[in-house]
């Protein structure tokens, strides 16, 4: 099949990029996936507990409260706390 | 009513559906694939040349080590070029105005540097937090400003890119409403403003290119003291 084989062709030049040459990047790509999760989505914890009000604000919500329902283990460090902040542009 | 001039940055939708996806991956069907035959057309010859000229040019003070990152820094050079340049363009959406996609870029690249530089030589890599030639009473205090200014660098990398372009497209829109509007009324005026966009539009065309290539070239920077 022609898709199945490009993809083959594709990683078989790739794959010594992705699992040799670039291993470090992938733990920013991660670290990126997380945050980038946390921003987009973490409205969505605080819709269960708060008003519609207060999720509206949520849009640009400290960063200690989107870590809010990560295990204690995690440890997110204590600067990252700040209070709700409202939105400049609206 | 107020002139809106942030929804030109808004990211691009279809009935609901997000169309980032293509705004990134369509430039690339611009550029002409390898010719099967031994020897390629003009146009990619004279992208060969472009990549090859650019690749050697960044990877000459790097270290053989630091040669596998000739693959992602060419393509990121290629996409990033690409991207400003075609943003200019009238209605076209600009994805490298996005913090998002900037600090997507800017923190696994320079994070790659960094652990690239610990896992290589860690004592190398921690020598950097202390230039030669301190005074002794001076290191505690410079180690402590040498750490920030390490942490600061992904950072400056994606909102140097950002504000660049987002400054740039703001002022391009502002100057032509300003023209458009004084078109009728103040001929005098609006054909300055049409002189003052011409201008601009070549200053923005400069620093989409320059603004490229100085990501890049930061980031070879970092390899250089990493490998």
């Amino acid at each position: 099949m022609p898709a199945g084989s490009a993809f083959g062709n594709w990683w078989s030049l790739m794959r010594p990029y992705y699992t040799k040459a670039y291993q470090e990047m992938w733990v920013g790509i991660g670290i990126m996936t997380v945050l980038y999760y946390k921003v987009s989505y973490g409205a969505a914890s605080l819709n269960k507990v708060c008003s519609k009000r207060l999720t509206e604000l949520s849009l640009f919500i400290s960063v200690r409260d989107l870590f809010i329902n990560t295990p204690k283990w995690f440890g997110y460090p204590i600067f990252f706390y700040s209070e709700p902040k409202l939105s400049l542009i609206n | 009513m107020t002139m809106n001039l942030f929804n030109q940055f808004l990211s691009p939708t279809f009935l609901g559906l997000p169309l980032i996806a293509i705004a990134l991956m369509a430039p690339c069907l611009l550029y002409p694939s390898p010719a099967p035959g031994w020897q390629s057309n003009r146009w990619t010859t004279l992208q060969n040349w472009f990549i090859g000229s650019f690749i050697k040019q960044t990877l000459s003070p790097i270290n053989t080590k630091g040669h596998s990152w000739a693959l992602l820094l060419a393509t990121l050079m290629v996409f990033l070029i690409t991207l400003n340049t075609l943003g200019l363009l009238p209605y076209t959406f600009t994805p490298t105005t996005q913090l998002s996609l900037n600090m997507a870029f800017a923190v696994p690249l320079w994070l790659a540097t960094v652990i690239m530089g610990f896992r290589n030589s860690p004592t190398h890599a921690l020598g950097h937090l202390l230039p030669e030639g301190t005074p002794t009473p001076l290191v505690p205090i410079l180690i402590i400003i040498e750490s920030i200014s390490l942490l600061i660098r992904p950072l400056a990398l994606g909102v140097r890119l950002t504000a660049n372009l987002t400054a740039g497209h703001l002022l391009i829109q502002l100057v032509s409403s300003a023209a458009f509007s004084l078109l009728l009324s103040q001929t005098t005026a609006a054909s300055l403003a049409v002189g003052l966009l011409l201008l601009l539009t070549i200053l923005e065309v400069a620093v989409a290119m320059i603004q490229a290539y100085v990501f890049v070239l930061l980031l070879s920077l970092y390899l250089q003291e990493n490998v």
